[in-house]
């Protein structure tokens, strides 16, 4: 489970001055495991740097981040420790795969650094990792750039899942995608989560997206959490009049995806 | 085409120069060093084939031990200080803080002074030799390498493979040296050989200005200055040193020219 507790952050605008702004306001949220959860909300409302502070990549400047019962963030604490249990699948995958490093040996990179594996078993497991994430075995000796947009985001999923972690994180992770595209990713997501049982966090601007996955809804805007919802197919259970707003605005129903809500 | 020619071009003069210089002793038709007064400023005949100079040696023989003497000195140091830059630009990029600030503090105050002061400073206080010229050569080439480096590099950590490997849980090293290194490399590359080209005109700049070799030695820069007396009576002395230094410096800038269009390139189909 991860809990946070008052996690907060702001920046300030240079070393000397007093203005701050303000990217988090405080706030205290439980994950629960095996929990599929979506954080919507709106360009700078936050959500990315929630994001961030979950998975380990952006020092809160107040509260922590608590796994199990442990604080993530500590004085002169390594937070390798943590990102075995969290892992975070950014925005944009083309530039968060290595331009220059084999698409296979990006997958291996964890599975040297966390589980110190040898050279067969690595290569081994990094083709069952290939294979749960629908990508052909010779893509092993590909360069990110050789592959489509929706083939770098497995790769990159195939990655952290190699990590084994309790929690996966999916920042925007079908933006750009035409909607047949979005639809598969999303499916062998949610797929593989049932499959393996890792909490999810999606984190969103596409509130039809949310509506469609998730369980739990966060909504977010100007760095507050305005509600937290159980999530069941109705959408009457949203009290706040910017997730009304934001349900108006979407474009289209909600795509019936193949799987079965299981609540 | 033309990228690729310019990159043939400049490899194969490179390897003629560096063929010249390992097979000096078997290539040079005479001693480099045999002098005998009576040929001073002969004439080329069968057996002198460009000549004499001023102390009837050799002039090909000279030229061509010379090219060990040019190319001998610079590459290997600058190998040695690449190689370090390079690491240790990555590393105070990526670290950041108080190392970086360091770092970039040292390679402002290092890039203030020009190389000849630096040299001329060294060679004065501690002994005129080819160290003093190379460890001058060393501190303010460093300071330019690691600059370029460094600027490559913080543009790479800003990059998200850099976090996201960071998550993979690689250690510090590993992110230097398995994906900062590797992507900074092939600009740094197009850096160094035109590096390598102006260290071979420092060293032959200070070997005609009398800093570093011993007089006499058969280095290109220190013939030129032996050969500024006869500037009108024997020509040639000046010509061919010359032309070889011109042509040997050419070599490397066209590769390094040839890479950074090449590169340029590559980059562009990437973004596509």
């Amino acid at each position: 489970m991860i809990e946070l507790k008052e996690l907060s952050c702001s920046f300030s605008d240079s070393l000397f001055s007093r203005n701050k702004f303000t990217a988090v306001s405080p706030l205290s949220i439980k994950f629960r495991k095996g929990g599929r959860y979506a954080i919507v909300g709106e360009s700078g409302s936050g959500k990315t740097t929630l994001a961030r502070m979950i998975s380990g990549l952006q020092k809160p400047s107040g509260g922590n981040v608590f796994v199990g019962e442990k604080p993530v963030y500590r004085k002169n604490k390594n937070l390798k420790e943590h990102f075995k249990n969290v892992q975070i699948i950014q925005q944009n995958s083309l530039s968060a795969l290595d331009p220059k490093m084999l698409v296979g040996r990006s997958i291996e990179e964890p599975l040297i650094c966390f589980f110190r594996m040898d050279k067969n078993t690595r290569r081994k497991r990094c083709e069952e990792l290939m294979g749960i994430c629908n990508l052909p075995a010779d893509y092993y000796s590909r360069l990110p750039c050789e592959l489509s947009g929706g083939e770098q985001k497995r790769v990159a999923i195939a990655r952290a899942l190699a990590v084994q972690p309790q929690c996966l994180i999916f920042d925007e992770a079908t933006n750009g995608f035409d909607l047949p595209l979005r639809k598969k990713i999303i499916e062998e997501i949610i797929q593989l989560q049932e499959s393996i049982g890792f909490t999810l966090i999606f984190i969103t601007h596409d509130i039809d997206l949310a509506v469609e996955v998730a369980d739990e809804i966060l909504v977010m805007r100007d760095s507050k959490l305005l509600e937290k919802v159980k999530f069941s197919g109705d959408i009457s259970v949203f009290q706040n009049e910017y997730s009304k707003i934001l349900l108006r605005a979407s474009r289209h129903k909600p795509v019936k995806l193949s799987y079965e809500r299981n609540n | 085409m033309k990228t690729k020619l310019q990159i043939i071009i400049g490899l194969a003069l490179i390897a003629a120069f560096i063929l010249i210089a390992l097979l000096a002793p078997v290539l040079a038709p005479n001693d480099p060093n045999a002098t005998d007064l009576s040929r001073k400023n002969a004439a080329a005949t069968k057996e002198f084939p460009l000549g004499c100079d001023q102390m009837g040696r050799c002039e090909l023989s000279r030229i061509i031990y010379g090219a060990g003497y040019s190319m001998g000195l610079s590459v290997p140091v600058l190998i040695l200080l690449a190689a370090v830059s390079l690491f240790a630009g990555c590393y105070t990029s990526y670290k950041g803080g108080v190392i970086d600030e360091i770092a970039r503090l040292l390679c402002d105050i290092l890039m203030a002074f020009p190389l000849i002061v630096i040299a001329m400073a060294l060679v004065t206080s501690i002994d005129n030799s080819v160290l003093c010229v190379l460890a001058a050569i060393s501190i303010s080439m460093s300071a330019w390498f690691m600059r370029m480096v460094r600027s490559y590099a913080k543009t790479e950590c800003g990059k998200e493979y850099i976090e996201s490997s960071r998550i993979a849980g690689a250690s510090e090293f590993r992110i230097v040296a398995r994906h900062l290194v590797p992507n900074v490399l092939p600009q740094f590359m197009v850096y160094f050989t035109t590096g390598i080209a102006s260290a071979i005109m420092a060293v032959s700049s200070f070997a005609f200005l009398g800093i570093g070799l011993m007089a006499g030695t058969p280095e290109w820069g220190a013939m030129l200055n032996e050969a500024r007396n006869s500037i009108y009576t024997n020509p040639g002395l000046i010509i061919y040193p010359g032309i070889c230094l011109v042509v040997c410096c050419a070599g490397f800038n066209l590769l390094g020219e040839g890479l950074r269009d090449f590169i340029g390139r590559e980059d562009e189909v990437n973004v596509v």
